[in-house]
C-alpha cells in the first residue's frame, strides 16, 4: 500500500505538470490526451466499486449517460451555466447509484453483473423514449470550441479521482471495502455495515463517472443515447482497471495509458481493424497471466517479477 | 425490542436464546433451543455432526436469522438486529471454515476488527492499528504481522480468526471449532489462549469436537443432538450421561460402562 501511494503521488505530479502542455500541442494531441484523461477517470471510478469492493459493475456507463444528459438538459433547456450543470450531473449520478445500489448491491457475483448490465441497457432505452431529452434523436449543447478547457476539466476530474482513491485506500472506509471484497460475511462479523459501504462506494464511483459524462457532453456538444450509454465504455473501464491492477490506487490510469497508447499506435498505422483484435488478445492475456494486473509488479507487492513465476502460472493454467 | 424478559436463570446473562428454531426448507437445524450463558463463563457446545451447533452460533452472532425464537445480549433483544450492530454490542464470532482477508496482511486483517468493532466509531486509525498490534502480540501472531494472510499455516489461520474477533473487543466470543485440525501442541497453545482471553473477562461459547479441549476448558457443557438441547451441566457429568453417549455412539453403547464420548 505504501509503494502504491508513492506511485499515486508521482502520477499526480506528472499529471499536474501535463496541465502546462496544451499551448505546445496540436489539436489532435489535445484531443487524444483529453480522451485519455476521460477514460482514466472512468476506470478510476470503476475501480472503487469493482476493484476495491469487488462488485463488477457492467452498468457504470449508465452514470456516464445520465451525467451527460443531466448536463445537456440543464444547459439546453434550463440555460444553466456549465459549472452548475456539471454539479447537477455529479449529484444525479451519485443519487441514482444510491437508489439503484440499495437493492442491487445485495446481489453477488454474476447476479450483480447481470443486473447492472440490465440497468445500462434499460436506461438507454428509457432515455430514448423521453421527449424532454430529445427521445432517440439526441440533444445539442452550447458550443465551446476552447478545447483546452476540456483538456483541463478532464485532467481535473482524473486528478481528483486519483487523490480520492489514494485517500480511501488508507482510510477506515477503504479497509471496509477491501474486507467486503475478500469476504463479505467475515467483514460483517467484524462490525462492518456492508450494505452502506457498498452503496457509498458505488455513489462515489457514479459521481466521478457522471462528472466525466457531463464534461464529455459539453465537449462534443451533441449527445444521443447510443453514444453516451455505449457499453464499450463500460468494457473499456473494466479492461483498463484489470490491466493496471484492480484495487490499486493508480492501476486504472496505467491501464488506460497502455490501452490508449496501443490504440493510437495502431490507429496511426491505419490497421484499425486490428485494434479490436489486439484489445481482445489483451483481455485474454491479462486474465490468464496477470490476474492482479501490472501494478503489483511496480509496487514490489508481488514476490518477484521473474520468468519462473510466469512459467509457473502458465503451467498452473495449462496454457 | 421485545417486551419479553430474558430467561431468568438466577444470575444475569451475557447471551441467551429462548425457543430458537431454525428451519432450512424441510430440515430443522435447530429445534427449540433455550440456552443461557452467564457473564465470564466458558460454555462448551458439543454434539455430533449436523447437530445444529454452528447454526445456533450463527443465530447468536446474527449471521443467521432464526425462524422463530428470541436472542438476547444482556437484556437487549438482538433477534432482528443486523450482524454489524451485534458486533458493536459486543458479540464476536469465528468461522469453522476460516475466512481470512487473503490479500491483506495479517496485521491489516486484525486491524479491520479494531477499526470497526465495538470501539471502532470512537478511535483513530492509528489507535486501531495499535490495538491490532496488541492483539497480535497476545495471540502470538506478531512475527507474522507483515505476511499475507493467505501465506499462514492452518494453525496460523485459526489463530488469525481468533485475533480478528478479539480485535473487535467482544464481551462474548463465539468460537466455532478453532482447534479442529491442530496438532496436540497447537491445541494446548490454543487452550492457553482461550483461558487467557476468558480471564480478561470475555464470556466464551466454544463449539468443538476435540473432547480433550472441551473437557479442559469448559466450566459447563451443553449437548445438541438433531437440533435439540439434550443435556447440559458439568463436563464430567454430561459426558457420562447415557443420552449423550447414545447421541454420539448409538443405543448399543449407551448402557455400557466405558462411555467416553
Amino acid at each position: 500500500m505504501q509503494a502504491g501511494r508513492r506511485l499515486a503521488y508521482g502520477a499526480l505530479v506528472v499529471l499536474a505538470l501535463s496541465a502546462l502542455l496544451p499551448p505546445h500541442l496540436n489539436g489532435n494531441w489535445v484531443h487524444v490526451l483529453t480522451l485519455f484523461f476521460m477514460m482514466s477517470s472512468l476506470a478510476q471510478a470503476w475501480n472503487l466499486i469493482g476493484g476495491f469492493a469487488g462488485y463488477a459493475s457492467f452498468g457504470n456507463v449508465t452514470f456516464f449517460g445520465v451525467g451527460a444528459y443531466a448536463c445537456a438538459y440543464a444547459m439546453n433547456a434550463l440555460h444553466w451555466p456549465f459549472a452548475t450543470a456539471f454539479l447537477l450531473a455529479v449529484v444525479a449520478g451519485a443519487a441514482l447509484a444510491a437508489v439503484l445500489g440499495w437493492p442491487i448491491l445485495r446481489l453477488r457475483g454474476h447476479y450483480f453483473a447481470i443486473a447492472t448490465l440490465g440497468i445500462a441497457i434499460g436506461m438507454q432505452a428509457l432515455v430514448a423514449e423521453l421527449p424532454p431529452l430529445g427521445k432517440g434523436s439526441g440533444m445539442t449543447l452550447p458550443i465551446n470550441s476552447n478545447f483546452h478547457f476540456f483538456y483541463w476539466s478532464m485532467l481535473g476530474i482524473l486528478m481528483a479521482s486519483i487523490a480520492l482513491t489514494a485517500f480511501i485506500a488508507q482510510s477506515r472506509f477503504g479497509y471496509a471495502l477491501v474486507a467486503i471484497r475478500e469476504n463479505e460475511e467475515a467483514a460483517a462479523v467484524l462490525g462492518i455495515n456492508a450494505a452502506r459501504a457498498k452503496v457509498f462506494a458505488w455513489s462515489l464511483s457514479a459521481a466521478i463517472t457522471g462528472a466525466a459524462g457531463a464534461t464529455y457532453a459539453y465537449w462534443t456538444s451533441f449527445i444521443d443515447p447510443p453514444t453516451v450509454f455505449d457499453l464499450n465504455f463500460n468494457v473499456l473501464m473494466i479492461i483498463m482497471t484489470l490491466l493496471g491492477g484492480a484495487g490499486s490506487i493508480v492501476g486504472p490510469t496505467l491501464g488506460a495509458f497502455i490501452l490508449s497508447a496501443i490504440g493510437e499506435y495502431l490507429g496511426a498505422q491505419s490497421v484499425s481493424p486490428w485494434h479490436t483484435v489486439v484489445l481482445g488478445a489483451i483481455i485474454v492475456l491479462v486474465v490468464v497471466l496477470l490476474p492482479r494486473g501490472l501494478m503489483p509488479y511496480l509496487t514490489g507487492n508481488l514476490r518477484a517479477f521473474n520468468l519462473n513465476a510466469l512459467r509457473a502460472q502458465l503451467r498452473a493454467s495449462r496454457v | 425490542m421485545s417486551a419479553m424478559a430474558a430467561p431468568d436463570l438466577g444470575t444475569s446473562t451475557a447471551i441467551a436464546a429462548r425457543d430458537v428454531v431454525v428451519r432450512f426448507g424441510g430440515l430443522l437445524a435447530v429445534n427449540g433451543v433455550t440456552l443461557s450463558v452467564a457473564p465470564g463463563e466458558i460454555l462448551g457446545l458439543i454434539g455430533p455432526n449436523g447437530a445444529g451447533k454452528t447454526t445456533l452460533l450463527s443465530v447468536m452472532s446474527g449471521t443467521q436469522r432464526p425462524t422463530s425464537g428470541i436472542v438476547w445480549i444482556g437484556d437487549t433483544d438482538i433477534t432482528r438486529v443486523p450482524t454489524y450492530r451485534i458486533v458493536r454490542l459486543g458479540v464476536a464470532r469465528t468461522f469453522q471454515v476460516v475466512k481470512p482477508f487473503a490479500n491483506l496482511t495479517v496485521r491489516e486483517n486484525v486491524a479491520v476488527g479494531a477499526l470497526y468493532g465495538r470501539h471502532g466509531n470512537d478511535r483513530s486509525s492509528r489507535a486501531a492499528f495499535a490495538a491490532a498490534d496488541m492483539v497480535l502480540e497476545r495471540v502470538g501472531l506478531a512475527p507474522e504481522a507483515k505476511r499475507q494472510a493467505s501465506e499462514l499455516t492452518l494453525a496460523g489461520r485459526k489463530r488469525l480468526e481468533i485475533a480478528k474477533a478479539l480485535a473487535t473487543d467482544p464481551r462474548v466470543l463465539l468460537l466455532d471449532e478453532v482447534m479442529a485440525g491442530l496438532t496436540p501442541h497447537e491445541t494446548d497453545r490454543a487452550m492457553d489462549l482461550l483461558r487467557d482471553v476468558n480471564a480478561s473477562g470475555v464470556t466464551l461459547v466454544v463449539v468443538e469436537h476435540v473432547m480433550r479441549a472441551i473437557m479442559g476448558i469448559s466450566q459447563r457443557v451443553a449437548v445438541l443432538h438433531q437440533g435439540r438441547l439434550i443435556a447440559q451441566g458439568l463436563p464430567q457429568a454430561v459426558v457420562a450421561d447415557p443420552l449423550v453417549i447414545e447421541a454420539y455412539l448409538g443405543k448399543r453403547y449407551a448402557g455400557g460402562s466405558h462411555g467416553h464420548a
